[in-house]
């Protein structure tokens, strides 16, 4: 039942917001950051690994692209740390296990993390050619993703890994049917188990949609080097604004919260809100009660969760006479 | 005044262009049919494509394997034996066999009959390459996961990883000479093979970091290769002690991810880019780009992501594409050249030139270039002005003749560019008007007029005969002149039929005379043994050989007995014109093509004109406003159906898989089977593969043993036999394009269904043995002498009827196919048998009786 549940909520997902960006603009971040290897973890990569899975509905039968916006380091979008130093490798896997292995749905790049067949890979370094421009992958037949029954779907993985250098890689990516424009795929979804991204460089509002299914009783949000530059605030169904731990630079910061039944089968709400205006960078992931990483979704499934106000009318005496 | 100077300044401008101007033609240098899931391809995405040694063109997909033989894809998934059903890299082994490499890491070989998994999970990364080396040991690569050597008999030799190419993606890889190359997405690899061992040489400079997608070696120099790269560059690379760019060619044209390169049989390079298409490229000596044309959506070709190109055994390329199934590139072999952007309303002949075809025109003469490589380019003649012109011809001196409707005749000469007006007027002083020219082996010059009969010039230009009505001749207007070798003169008029003047200028009046039945003739030509064919309106063609006249068209009904044109070509074959379309008739063969619309004849179009063959055998269409150019390169070679046994099924289903052996597998014979009783309900599937050809393809089959006249024509390609007897069958299978034409080779073979146990000899001698042994015993047992007596005349009986029964059965089949299976001859056989066991039954009765009557006296 709760797979069932899953697969129609996740079928219906993308009508609400049929774009295949990762960060999806409803997630309002620009882009998400890979730092080079020796950059300190103070830039708020804790890992310098990045892992994307994109979901293909098994009923679509054409090519699929993935693209990457701005792959370089260098030029536009990027956080240097003085003369562009870093390289990146964009690695795209399918096959049996790319999705399905439990080291890939970690949040440490420990293990097995790049299970599967690599289908693509490219180091980017400093490129003048991929500055502010796209670099695609594909077109990989859908056939060649992981097959899972559980998400109707077929799963590719992208695995963005700092190489050398100390230069922040700024990011995004597009699931496209198309190799040279951006056109969404019907049906079809991106989530990650943890997001490495830029925060907005104005004060705002970044959210993060994972979806609770009906085991999770609890959840722990954990966030990195968020540099106390402001709130992060959980809302569901049944909850408005309930605050999370914050960290401070270079550190984590975690806090446990309980998940009702109303909450079960519906997405949450993680808004990262801003109050400093500057460039920043933070990690984030969540969990739940088993320390299992949860999956959170480009484009929420079953849409952003909306506060059910509980409202209690009492009627005045001089009504009731 | 000033506005008007302007105006006609600006007219004569415009006329000047319109007159100096050139157009391309709409003309595809190359034609392509498209096979895809809807078509009955497995899947859209076809990663390698290869053709067996039957002529069967596979294609891997994400979801199986097709099998194409030219009209019809087979697939082959798991159920049919696939470790997978994700294929991606295959191969034509030496062997004959066919090695398959999958997304898994498995490998597949196909026999002929059915697929066998090999060295599970051996590999555990995507086979993207299989190549064969000199000694017969296949290398198979994987995408991430190293190399797998496999020996002639595809077993494992060694597993092979370099540290060099760990982490990176290798594209591809080849052997040249006694190295291995691999392109990566970080380079090229070059290793020196050394046993079972790969040793390290050296990553050139040139490529290093740069993701190389595409190798092949070349043909011709066995120590070179090409090399593409993802950023569209190719590069001719040389072996040597280390890997040495010799050559950089910059194709500008290529901005997108070469996928595949391969080289055709003319030097020339396909190859095959993932964004845009196919590049086919010629490279001069000096390693440039002399020639390029591109295939792809912008040029009217739907080709887009390529993966894989192939070349098969007949030149034709076969694409694989991602996402959009599998392409076949042929040379365009019907080129249909639109004429009425010249405001052409009528084309009246084409005649061709040194460099260019020259066309006669309702608005004057055009030019075509020749070149079949390049886009036709259509420019006027200029030297003569735009009027209509009736005819253009060729002479032997290389002069071309010109008609004009009411300016008389000129003569070009292309190598001195001269025009030169000829002055031959009509009876009434006007400029004769010529309907076309002929010239015979003297170098006479015949010119048929406009209502004004035929002259004849000598090679100086002299008039020495002028044929009329007025002189006895048999039309005013004559449509069809052919001089031949014996000297004597064929005239072909509407009307008055056909005529002759033979050496002594005596005229035969063939049609008159009743000798010929046709009284409309449309063209006249020979052929190179002197056979005089003639073409007519209404009644077919007829053959003049030997003194008389054969009809070869109407009365057999192989094609319309309306025939406009009639032409010979070099490769023995006879082209008939008429308003449908066009049609050969190969000599040698006697077999007949019919072109329609499916070969790229225009639906809406008359094919009715007459018939120019020039120098390259091409054959040469006028229609009211456009021209034809088939090219017969790719149809010169003469359609042979060879039909191949694919399999067979037991009652519809169950197929029998019998192993061939490894000459039968190197020779592309499905093995003899024998199959049990039982198992005799056989659909026999079997195909003639012709890819070069699409119209219908009929079938005939006959099995000499159970039937005696061949079945009846099919397209289908399956024939059912069933309840067949035990006994030995030859099933005979033949393939035609043309029905009433039965020449292609037969397929014949031989299977076995083999006699049930109680009708084998030793189950008749085991039935014997236990009679004996029952009614010995009850011999034994019995104490009357009586009893006994009449035990053994049971027994010899039983025995007799046995051995009857015997005798019957082994005799039957034989007799089956003797005589047949009427009734009459089973009874009458019986009735042999039966006289022939009576002496011995009276014998052995005598026996007894002898036998009784001593023993009664004892």
């Amino acid at each position: 039942m709760r797979k069932q549940i899953l697969y129609i909520l996740f079928i219906l997902s993308p009508i609400l917001t049929a774009a295949q960006r990762v960060p999806n603009e409803i997630e309002n971040i620009d882009y998400l950051i890979t730092y080079g290897a020796q950059a300190s973890t103070s830039s708020g990569d804790d890992d310098h690994v990045q892992i994307l899975f994109f979901s293909i509905p098994r009923s679509y039968k054409s090519s699929i692209y993935i693209r990457v916006y701005d792959p370089d380091t260098g030029g536009t979008h990027d956080e240097l740390k003085g003369a562009a130093n870093t390289s990146t490798r964009f690695s795209i896997y399918g096959g049996k296990e790319a999705f399905t292995n439990k080291e890939a749905q970690k949040v440490n790049p420990v293990g097995k993390y790049n299970s599967g067949n690599l289908l693509a890979s490219k180091v980017i370094g400093k490129d003048e050619k991929f500055n502010a421009n796209w670099l695609t992958f594909g077109p990989f037949n859908p056939l060649q993703g992981e097959e899972s029954m559980e998400l109707d779907a077929y799963i590719f993985k992208l695995i963005v890994e700092g190489l050398e250098g100390d230069d922040g890689n700024q990011y995004r990516c597009f699931l496209s049917e198309k190799a040279i424009i951006n056109r969404n795929i019907e049906g079809a979804n991106a989530f990650a188990y943890e997001y490495t991204f830029a925060l907005p460089k104005n004060k705002g509002v970044s959210h993060i949609y994972p979806f609770i299914d009906k085991s999770v009783i609890s959840v722990t949000q954990n966030n990195f080097d968020f540099d106390n530059e402001g709130e992060i605030l959980i809302y569901s169904t049944v909850k408005n604004r309930h605050p999370g731990n914050v960290s401070k630079n270079n550190e984590w910061a975690k806090s446990n919260h309980a998940m009702s039944a109303e909450e079960k089968n519906t997405t949450l709400d993680i808004q990262i809100q801003k109050n400093k205006e500057g460039e920043s960078a933070m990690c984030l992931y969540i969990t739940n009660q088993y320390d299992e990483a949860i999956p959170f979704f480009a484009i929420p499934i079953g849409g952003p969760p909306k506060y059910k106000y509980d409202l209690k009318v009492t009627l005045k005496a001089s009504i009731k006479n | 005044m000033r506005v008007e100077r302007c105006y006609h300044i600006f007219v004569a401008f415009f006329l000047i262009l319109v007159n100096s101007g050139h157009s391309s033609a709409q003309t595809k240098l190359f034609d392509q049919t498209t096979l895809n899931e809807e078509s009955g391809l497995a899947q859209d995405f076809v990663y390698s494509v290869l053709q067996d040694k039957r002529g069967f063109i596979w294609f891997s997909t994400g979801k199986g394997l097709s099998r194409y033989d030219g009209r019809q894809i087979d697939n082959f998934t798991d159920e049919q034996g696939l470790p997978d059903n994700f294929v991606t890299a295959s191969t034509l082994l030496s062997s004959g066999g066919l090695l398959f490499g999958h997304a898994n890491g498995r490998f597949s070989t196909y026999n002929g009959v059915f697929f066998e998994p090999l060295l599970i999970d051996t590999l555990h990364s995507e086979i993207i390459s299989l190549t064969e080396d000199g000694s017969h040991n296949v290398w198979c690569a994987t995408k991430s996961g190293g190399f797998a050597k496999l020996n002639s008999k595809l077993l494992l030799e060694s597993f092979l990883f370099p540290g060099e190419l760990q982490g990176k993606i290798v594209n591809d890889i080849a052997i040249v000479s006694d190295q291995l190359i691999a392109a990566t997405n970080e380079g090229l690899y070059a290793f020196q093979i050394a046993g079972n061992e790969l040793f390290f040489i050296d990553s050139p400079e040139l490529l290093r970091f740069k993701e190389v997608t595409a190798i092949e070696p070349v043909e011709t120099d066995s120590s070179s290769y090409w090399v593409g790269s993802s950023e569209g560059e190719i590069h001719r690379a040389k072996i040597g002690s280390s890997t040495r760019i010799l050559v950089t060619i910059v194709t500008s044209g290529i901005e997108s991810s070469i996928q595949d390169i391969v080289e055709a049989p003319d030097k020339s390079l396909w190859i095959g880019t993932l964004q845009n298409g196919i590049y086919h490229l010629k490279i001069d000596p000096n390693f440039k780009v002399s020639e390029s044309v591109i295939l792809n959506e912008g040029t009217g070709y739907p080709i887009r992501e390529v993966k894989t190109i192939f070349i098969d055994s007949q030149q034709n390329v076969w694409i694989g594409t991602l996402g959009n199934g599998a392409m076949e590139i042929y040379p365009r072999y019907v080129q249909f050249v639109n004429l009425k952007e010249w405001g052409v309303e009528k084309v009246y002949a084409i005649e061709e030139g040194i460099r260019d075809y020259f066309i006669a025109t309702n608005t004057g003469l055009l030019t075509l270039s020749k070149d079949s490589t390049r886009e036709k380019k259509i420019r006027r003649f200029h030297k003569l002005p735009n009027v209509p012109m009736l005819d253009v011809f060729r002479s032997a001196e290389n002069l071309l003749w010109i008609s004009t409707e009411d300016m008389g005749i000129y003569t070009y000469s292309e190598a001195t560019d001269q025009l030169k007006r000829i002055i031959l007027n009509q009876v009434d002083g006007k400029p004769l008007r010529a309907r076309f020219f002929k010239q015979d082996a003297q170098r006479n010059l015949w010119i048929s007029s406009i209502g004004s009969g035929v002259y004849k010039l000598t090679e100086k230009g002299v008039v020495v005969l002028h044929l009329s009505t007025e002189t006895g001749f048999i039309h005013n207007d004559i449509f069809a002149i052919q001089p031949d070798k014996e000297g004597r003169v064929w005239f072909g008029s509407q009307g008055a039929g056909l005529a002759m003047l033979d050496a002594k200028d005596s005229l035969h009046r063939l049609s008159q005379h009743g000798l010929f039945p046709s009284h409309d003739i449309n063209d006249i030509t020979e052929d190179p043994t002197g056979n005089i064919w003639i073409a007519t309106d209404g009644q077919g063609y007829f053959r003049f050989s030997n003194g008389s006249f054969e009809n070869g068209g109407a009365s057999q009904n192989k094609v319309t007995a309306f025939i406009t044109g009639i032409a010979f070509n070099k490769q023995n074959r006879i082209w008939l014109a008429y308003r449908k379309g066009i049609s050969y008739l190969d000599l040698k063969t006697g077999k007949q093509r019919d072109f329609t619309t499916k070969d790229g004849l225009q639906n809406n179009e008359s094919y009715g004109s007459k018939i120019m063959v020039d120098s390259k055998d091409h054959i040469l269409i006028c229609h009211e406003s456009a021209i034809t150019i088939l090219n017969t390169s790719r149809i010169n070679v003469e359609l042979v159906l060879k039909t191949h046994l694919t399999g067979i099924r037991i009652s519809f289903e169950k197929p029998v898989a019998v192993t061939p052996s490894m000459e039968q597998i190197k020779t592309s014979v499905f093995p003899s089977t024998s199959l049990p009783y039982n198992q005799n309900h056989l659909t026999f599937d079997f195909t003639a593969t012709a890819l070069n050809y699409s119209g219908p393809i009929y079938y005939h089959y006959f099995i000499k043993e159970f039937e005696s006249v061949w079945s009846p024509p099919t397209t289908e390609h399956s024939a059912t036999y069933s309840s067949l007897n035990p006994g030995t069958y030859t099933l005979q299978v033949q393939a035609t394009n043309n029905l009433e034409k039965w020449a292609d080779p037969v397929l014949k073979y031989v299977f076995t269904i083999e006699k049930p146990y109680w009708q084998r000899w030793w189950f008749y001698l085991l039935q014997i043995t236990g009679i004996c042994i029952l009614f010995g015993i009850t011999y034994l047992l019995s104490r009357s002498e009586k009893t006994k007596t009449s035990i053994l005349r049971v027994m010899v009986f039983t025995c007799l009827f046995i051995i009857f029964e015997f005798i019957q059965n082994w005799v039957e089949p034989i007799t089956t196919n003797r005589i047949g299976q009427a009734p009459i001859f089973k009874s009458l056989i019986n009735l042999g048998l039966a006289l022939l066991l009576l002496p011995m039954e009276r014998t052995f009765r005598n026996f007894f009786a002898v036998y009784t009557k001593s023993e009664d006296l004892e």
